[in-house]
């Protein structure tokens, strides 16, 4: 794909899924062990590091729409935006049922 | 069961779940909800949010290696990820206003055919499209990868774009009605009628499994429906499993990836068609 001189779409991918995951899992082993040996602020933390996981594929398809946006790939720029619709209506669907 | 005995035992199968699920661009959940379920005696409610954490912790966890290898095909996923994001969305309207057992014999029995017709590909020396392929040059779909085992480059062209939007769209609405991870229909439509190599199929799948189960996994969160308890060695697990699983890929033979798919995609189907046809 047409590319600025040194960015990498599929590096700048796998970072973000790396950070969504290292920190998830950081917040869930904390958490675990907090609920675990009855610590306070558990259930909170693992609820932090369960959202912060499933947001990660949402943020990973945000971030392809920004990029090909800015490459000039209309045409998956498109069909991105039209993912993250679906994926916000889904939510939204899933909050009214 | 202790708590810690519950936590340590949940962690290990799920490390298990996300290590196949990897590997072969599945969810888990086929290991993850029957573990909870019928070993732990959890909530069907719960152990169905937990697993769609799981799928999201798979997805995400071997992605990191999978998107950075470019074993995974990003084009190609993000196009079809417009068919399974609509499909599941239409599959969740039907939802209720379906007779879900007929399905489970149609997609069993068809998940059957596809295994076996997955498994004549495997002494195909060569992946890829010979046939012109307008959409998949258009929309610059061909790629290639590095394989580790065979020490070279491996280009391949992509085919049945359109056929694999179509395929897609029922795996959506298969995995919205049914609650299966739709990864076991996945890889065969990429496989098959995309003639992609069967690691990039895998991959690919793995990648967009992720995506699927996220819009699920919201809904199940609102409504309470994930036990931070439960998921939270659940999803550990699967992260772990799933980084291990993504650099073990590098080792396989493309042919024992097809073989051992083709097992599992056969286990499941006798499932889906036995809970069709017997309840």
């Amino acid at each position: 794909m047409k590319e600025k001189p040194g960015f990498n779409f599929e590096k700048a991918i796998s970072h973000l899924l790396r950070f969504g995951v290292m920190a998830s899992f950081a917040l869930l082993l904390t958490g675990m062990v907090l609920i675990l040996f009855h610590g306070s602020h558990g259930r909170a933390l693992v609820n932090a590091g369960l959202l912060l996981l499933i947001f990660t594929p949402i943020a990973r398809v945000a971030v392809s729409v920004f990029v090909f946006t800015r490459e000039g790939d209309r045409i998956f720029s498109l069909i991105t935006a039209f993912v993250l619709c679906v994926l916000l209506a889904s939510f939204l669907f899933g909050a009214m049922a | 069961m202790t708590s810690l005995e519950f936590t340590i035992l949940t962690f290990a199968i799920s490390i298990l779940a996300g290590l196949l699920g990897s590997l072969l661009g599945l969810g888990g959940g086929i290991i993850v909800i029957p573990a909870l379920t019928l070993i732990f005696k959890i909530d069907i409610r719960y152990a169905i949010g937990a697993s769609i954490v799981s799928v999201i912790a798979t997805s995400s966890g071997a992605a990191v290696t999978y998107v950075r290898e470019r074993l995974a095909n990003l084009r190609v996923a993000m196009l079809l990820e417009l068919a399974t994001t609509t499909g599941a969305l239409s599959g969740a309207f039907l939802a209720g206003r379906i007779n879900t057992r007929w399905l489970y014999v149609i997609f069993g029995s068809v998940m059957g055919y596809s295994a076996l017709m997955m498994l004549s590909r495997r002494s195909q020396v060569k992946a890829g499209a010979s046939q012109p392929s307008p959409w998949a040059d258009y929309l610059r779909l061909h790629g290639s990868y590095h394989d580790k085992l065979l020490g070279r480059e491996v280009f391949y062209r992509v085919a049945g774009a359109r056929v694999g939007l179509a395929l897609m769209y029922v795996a959506g609405i298969v995995s919205g009605l049914l609650g299966i991870g739709s990864g076991a229909l996945k890889v065969p439509a990429m496989d098959l009628a995309m003639r992609l190599p069967i690691k990039v199929s895998t991959a690919t799948s793995n990648f967009m499994i992720g995506v699927t189960a996220a819009a699920s996994a919201g809904v199940y969160f609102m409504r309470g429906d994930i036990d931070p308890v439960v998921t939270a060695p659940v999803a550990a697990g699967a992260l772990i499993g799933a980084t291990l699983g993504a650099r073990l890929m590098g080792r396989l033979q493309n042919r024992t990836l097809r073989v051992f798919f083709v097992i599992v995609l056969l286990w499941i189907s006798l499932q889906m068609f036995f809970k069709g046809a017997f309840g």
